[in-house]
């Protein structure tokens, strides 16, 4: 009796070889709608780098003294079919000696910076992309 | 002897772990196969409207002359365009871009006088000469270069608005650019 108990497996050896099994396809499964989420957030970054080139174009097409100085937001839901997006325009004079400091004075140069938030379905964090570009005097 | 066989009661115990562990596997299968194909279908679409959007900007940022008159607004758009490919500076090729179907095209056409055998390429507005009329002819055929396209509006001369829209099977993707043609 003892030897032949000895070359089965128990009930609890089987048991314990489903629950291992079971928790092994659990934790593959939760790849895939990982997969769609990553897949998800690389299309959203997609959208988000067409909005702000949009913009860019859009303030390209204004002549120099048309680029009105400062800050102009379009906060979420106010960008049309774009509802989950929020863009920035910052727009200030600039000095290539002095990169970092936005000068009070006009030297001919204006910097044009784009910036676009979104919230990925990747984390809670806000993602962003921006663009900067720098607009001589004609 | 009796030892040696199994129960009816270990058969069946047998027979229900299968079930579930089969049962387990298709699960798992069918998730992998569903997950496969929503991402598949994710990433062409993203990766079609990408592409069309990339490739229109390149050349319309170039363009010399929107052939036509081109809707401003949003409301009269239409779904082609065709324009003088900047790129080329000594010779007139217009192209054109289409959707047919679900996809879309491509194409380089070239405007010539009925008259001329040589057939030389003239603006698409040039004027015939007497008893000779505008034909047109194809440089480079028709091709696709996106597909799983449901709408595409194209509107505004200066800054060419481009909005488009993709679905595949149950996934939809809307994008909208705006191009400045830097010679329009």
């Amino acid at each position: 009796m003892k030897k032949q108990s000895k070359k089965g497996i128990t009930l609890i050896e089987l048991l314990l070889a489903i629950f291992v099994f079971t928790v092994g396809i659990l934790s593959v499964s939760q790849t895939f709608p990982l997969g769609i989420h990553i897949q998800k957030s690389a299309q959203m970054d997609t959208v988000a780098n067409q909005l702000c080139q949009s913009k860019m174009e859009e303030i390209f097409a204004l002549s120099y003294g048309e680029m009105a100085l400062g800050t102009s937001e379009e906060s979420y839901g106010s960008i049309a079919s774009f509802v989950s997006y929020k863009r920035r325009a910052e727009i200030s004079y600039f000095d290539p000696n002095n990169p970092s400091v936005p000068p009070a004075l006009d030297s001919g140069i204006k910097k044009v910076k784009i910036t676009v938030f979104w919230h990925s379905p990747m984390g809670v964090s806000e993602k962003q992309v921006a663009i900067t570009n720098l607009i001589a005097q004609k | 002897m009796k030892k040696k066989s199994f129960t009816l009661i270990e058969l069946m115990i047998t027979i229900a772990v299968l079930g579930l562990v089969s049962g387990g596997i298709y699960t798992g299968f069918n998730l992998s196969q569903k997950a496969y194909r929503e991402s598949e279908a994710s990433a062409e679409i993203t990766q079609n409207g990408r592409v069309i959007l990339e490739r229109m900007n390149r050349e319309i940022h170039q363009a010399k002359e929107i052939v036509g008159a081109f809707p401003e607004e949003r409301q009269d758009a239409e779904d082609e365009i065709i324009f003088e490919d900047g790129h080329i500076s000594d010779s007139y090729n217009y192209i054109h871009y289409f959707k047919t179907d679900d996809t879309i095209k491509r194409e380089v056409v070239g405007y010539y006088f009925s008259g001329d055998g040589g057939q030389t390429l003239v603006p698409w507005n040039a004027t015939p000469p007497a008893n000779q009329t505008l034909l047109t002819k194809n440089l480079e055929e028709a091709r696709i270069i996106g597909e799983w396209v449901y709408g595409l509006e194209i509107w505004g001369s200066k800054v060419v608005n481009i909005a488009l829209s993709l679905k595949k099977q149950d996934k939809s993707l809307h994008l909208e650019t705006k191009i400045l043609g830097r010679n329009l």
